[in-house]
C-alpha cells in the first residue's frame, strides 16, 4: 500500500463505505476515486481487510473512503464477510460506523447486489448505490434506465465504470450535497444475523427489477461461453492449464537470458570500477565483497520474477483463474479442503503471507487450519532466485525433446511444492479429519483481454517491491553479514581463508556438523541463517560469503560458477530440496501467529516443515551420491 | 586516524539501524511484515 496515499491526515470527517458481493469492481473504484493502486483482479476475494483512502469532491472537499471486502449479505459466512458487515452496521470495535454507504453493483448481475441494497434499506442505513460495469451491460445494446432504476430504489443511483472517470465524477459532486450526510442512522449497532429475512430481501430485489423493466437476465458472453465450455471440462480443462503452467516456466528462463546477462555485466562493470577507483583495504572489500556481491545475485533475477508474475497476471486480469479453482475444487474435496482454499493457495505462488491472509474467506475453521499450513509449500516468488541459481549452476542447459531442461526442472520442482501440499493437506485429514463440506460458490466472471495499462502497473508494482527489498533489508543484512565474516580478522600466519577466522565462518563450522549428513558445508549453513529473513537473502548472503572465500584474483566472478566448482551436483539437489519444503520466512511464521490466534501452528508447521525438509535432503543427498557417486 | 575503518564502521551502524527499525515499525504494525506486496493493511 502506498502510505502517502492512506488516509491518516485525520482531516476527513465524512467517511464512505464501499460495500457490495465479491467481485463487483469495488477496488477499481476505490483506486479510480482516491488514485490507490491496490490490487485488482477479475475474481473474488481479492479484498480481505477494509483499506481506507483520500477523495475529493467536485468542490475539494475531502472525504475518507474505505473499501471493504465483498459480502453477498449482512448475515456472514466468513471473517471478511464479518469484517464488511460490522463496519458498515457499526458493530466494530476498531472502526467508527461510515456516515454515507456507496453500495457498488454489478449491473450484469443486479439481482444479488440488489439483494444488499434491500437488506440495508430495510435497516436504514444511509447509502447511495453505484451501478457499476455498465460499459458490458451498453456493449450488449441493452437499455438500462437508472432514472427509473433510482425512482423504485428511493436512493441515489449513480452509474459508474470502474475503470474508467465514468460515474465517479458523478459520484463526486453528489457527495458535495449535505443533505446526503445528515440522514441520521438509525440505531443498528446490536442487530444480529436473521437468515429469515434473506427470502424477504430476494423478493424487494425482484420486485425492484420489475419496476425498472431489469428483470430480463443478462444473455452469456459468447466468447466466455464457449472458452469455458474447453476450459472447464473435466480433461482438457486441467490440460490446458498444465500446458500453461508449462509454458510459463519455459519462458521463464528463454525469455529472461538477455536482461540477465544484461545485469550481470553491468554488475560486473560497477565491480571493476569500484576496484579500479578503491585502494584495497576494508571500504573496497565491504564494497565488493558484501555489497557488490551479494545485491547482484539478488537483483540478476529480476526479469525472471516479472516474467512469471505478467504471466500470473493475465491469468488474473482475464478470468481464468476461477476457473482453475473450479477445475480443482473436487480434487481439493477429497483432501478435506474445498474450491474456496484455491485462491489463499494460488496467492501463496507470489508470497504465502497475502495467501495465508486470503484464508480468511474460509468459513469452515478446520479448512483454513489445513489451507494456512499448506499455504507456505507453495513455491513463493523469493524461491525463484534459489532456484534459478541451483539450476544455472548444476543443470545443463540442454534441450530434451524441444524442451528447455532448466525450465523442465523449474516445472518440476513447482509440481513438487504443489504435490507436497497435497501430500500433507492428506495427511492432515487423515490426522485431524476432514473440515466441513463447503460448497464453492465462485462467481466465473466473463473473460476480459487484460488492459495493458493494469499489467504495467502489476510489473512495475512488483519490481518496485522487489528494488525496494533489495535496497533496503537485504542491503543491510548483507552488510551485517560482511561485518560478521570479516571480524575478528585472522592473525597472521593462519592457514586457510581468513573468513573461516571469522564470526561467521566459526558459526557456520560449529552448526556444519549437523547439516554434513545432508551435503551442506559451512557457507551453505552461515548463508541459510540470513536466509530466514527473507529466501532471496541467502542468495545475497552466499554471495557475500563466496566472494570473502576468495583469492584476489577471483573477486568479481559470478556465484554460479562458484558454487558449481566447489559443490557436489548432489549438494545442490539437496539444497534445491531443502527450499521446496524449509519455512525459511520468519515473516511468514509471524502472520500464521496473527492469523491463528498463538504460537502453536507457527511453532508446530516450523518443526514439521523444517524436519520434511532434512529428512527430504537427505534422501536426495544419499540418493544423488549413490545413484552417480558425484 | 583509519577512515577506512571508521567508514565501514559506520557503513555497519547504519545497517544495523535499518534492520532494527525495519522490525520494530513491523512489531507496531506501520510497516508491511514482509514487504512482498502492498496489501496487507498494515496501517491498521
Amino acid at each position: 500500500m502506498s502510505e502517502t496515499k492512506v488516509d491518516i491526515s485525520g482531516l476527513a470527517q465524512r467517511r464512505l463505505a464501499l460495500l457490495g458481493n465479491p467481485n463487483c469492481g469495488k477496488t477499481a473504484l476505490f483506486n479510480r476515486l482516491t488514485g490507490s493502486q491496490q490490487k485488482v483482479a477479475n475474481y473474488a476475494g481479492v479484498t480481505v481487510e477494509l483499506k481506507r483512502g483520500l477523495m475529493k469532491t467536485a468542490t475539494g472537499r475531502s472525504v475518507t473512503v474505505i473499501d471493504l471486502p465483498g459480502t453477498y449479505s449482512l448475515n456472514p459466512s466468513s471473517q471478511d464477510e464479518t469484517v464488511a458487515c460490522a463496519m458498515v452496521l457499526g458493530q466494530s470495535l476498531r472502526e467508527k460506523a461510515p456516515d454515507l454507504t456507496a453500495v457498488v453493483i454489478d449491473a450484469t448481475r443486479l439481482r444479488r447486489g440488489l439483494r444488499l441494497v434491500a437488506a440495508l434499506k430495510r435497516l436504514g442505513v444511509p447509502m447511495v448505490v453505484l451501478v457499476n460495469m455498465m460499459d458490458r451491460v451498453r456493449s450488449q445494446g441493452r437499455e438500462f434506465d437508472v432514472a427509473r432504476l433510482q425512482a423504485a430504489l428511493g436512493v441515489p443511483v449513480i452509474e459508474a465504470t470502474g475503470i474508467s472517470t465514468h460515474g465517479t465524477d458523478a459520484l463526486r459532486q453528489l457527495l458535495d450535497q449535505n443533505g446526503l450526510w445528515q440522514q441520521a442512522r438509525p440505531d443498528i449497532a446490536t442487530v444480529r444475523p436473521d437468515t429469515g429475512t434473506a427470502r424477504t430481501d430476494d423478493a424487494q430485489a425482484q420486485t425492484w427489477l420489475q419496476a425498472s423493466a431489469l428483470d430480463q437476465p443478462m444473455g452469456d458472453h459468447e466468447w466466455s461461453r464457449r472458452l469455458d465450455g474447453w476450459l472447464l471440462q473435466p480433461v482438457t480443462g486441467v490440460l490446458v492449464l498444465l500446458v500453461l503452467l508449462f509454458l510459463i516456466f519455459q519462458a521463464v528462463f528463454a525469455w529472461a537470458a538477455w536482461p540477465m546477462g544484461l545485469i550481470e555485466g553491468a554488475t560486473g562493470w560497477v565491480s571493476a570500477s569500484v576496484d579500479a577507483l578503491l585502494p584495497a583495504g576494508l571500504l573496497k572489500s565491504l564494497l565488493i565483497d558484501g555489497v557488490i556481491a551479494g545485491l547482484g545475485g539478488v537483483v540478476i533475477f529480476l526479469p525472471q520474477i516479472l516474467i512469471l508474475f505478467f504471466f500470473i497476471l493475465v491469468m488474473e486480469e482475464s478470468g481464468y483463474l476461477p476457473r482453475a479453482a473450479l477445475l480443482l475444487d473436487r480434487l481439493m474435496g477429497s483432501l478435506g479442503l474445498s474450491g474456496r482454499a484455491f485462491i489463499p493457495l494460488l496467492s501463496s505462488f507470489a508470497c504465502a503471507i497475502p495467501g495465508i491472509m486470503a484464508a480468511r474467506t474460509i468459513s469452515d475453521r478446520r479448512t483454513k487450519w489445513v489451507t494456512v499450513f499448506i499455504a507456505p509449500l507453495m513455491t513463493c516468488s523469493a524461491r525463484l532466485p534459489v532456484y534459478t541459481l541451483l539450476i544455472g549452476a548444476f543443470i545443463p542447459a540442454k534441450t530434451v525433446y524441444g524442451m528447455s531442461l532448466p525450465g523442465l526442472v523449474l516445472f518440476g520442482l513447482y509440481v513438487m511444492g504443489i504435490v507436497s501440499a497435497i501430500a500433507v493437506a492428506w495427511v492432515l485429514k487423515l490426522w485431524r479429519g476432514a473440515g466441513e463440506p463447503v460448497q464453492l460458490m465462485m462467481e466465473l466472471p466473463d473473460y476480459h483481454l487484460p488492459r495493458i495499462k493494469d499489467l504495467a502497473i502489476g510489473l512495475w508494482q512488483r519490481a518496485s517491491i522487489f528494488l525496494r527489498n533489495v535496497g533496503g533489508i537485504i542491503l543491510s543484512l548483507t552488510v551485517i553479514l560482511w561485518f560478521l565474516s570479516t571480524f575478528p580478522q585472522a592473525p597472521v600466519g593462519f592457514t586457510g581463508s581468513p573468513i573461516e577466522y571469522s564470526f561467521a565462518g566459526r558459526i557456520g563450522q560449529t552448526l556444519a556438523g549437523f547439516f554434513a549428513p545432508i551435503g551442506f558445508n559451512w557457507q551453505i549453513v552461515v548463508a541459510l541463517i540470513p536466509g530466514l529473513a527473507a529466501r532471496e537473502v541467502m542468495v545475497a548472503a552466499l554471495g557475500t560469503v563466496y566472494a570473502l572465500s576468495q583469492t584476489g584474483d577471483e573477486v568479481g566472478a559470478a556465484l554460479g560458477p562458484l558454487i558449481a566448482q566447489d559443490w557436489t551436483l548432489a549438494t545442490g539437489l539437496s539444497l534445491l530440496i531443502w527450499f521446496v519444503f524449509a519455512p525459511q520466512c520468519l515473516a511468514t511464521l509471524a502472520v500464521v501467529r496473527k492469523e491463528m490466534g498463538g504460537w502453536a501452528m507457527p511453532v508446530g508447521m516450523a518443526v514439521f516443515l523444517f524436519g520434511l525438509a532434512y529428512a527430504a535432503s537427505w534422501v536426495t543427498y544419499r540418493l544423488a551420491l549413490n545413484l552417480g557417486g558425484f | 586516524m583509519n577512515y577506512d575503518l571508521i567508514a565501514v564502521l559506520a557503513l555497519g551502524a547504519m545497517a544495523v539501524a535499518f534492520v532494527v527499525r525495519h522490525y520494530v515499525r513491523v512489531s507496531k504494525g506501520k510497516a508491511p511484515v514482509c514487504g512482498n506486496c502492498n496489501n496487507c493493511a498494515c496501517d491498521d
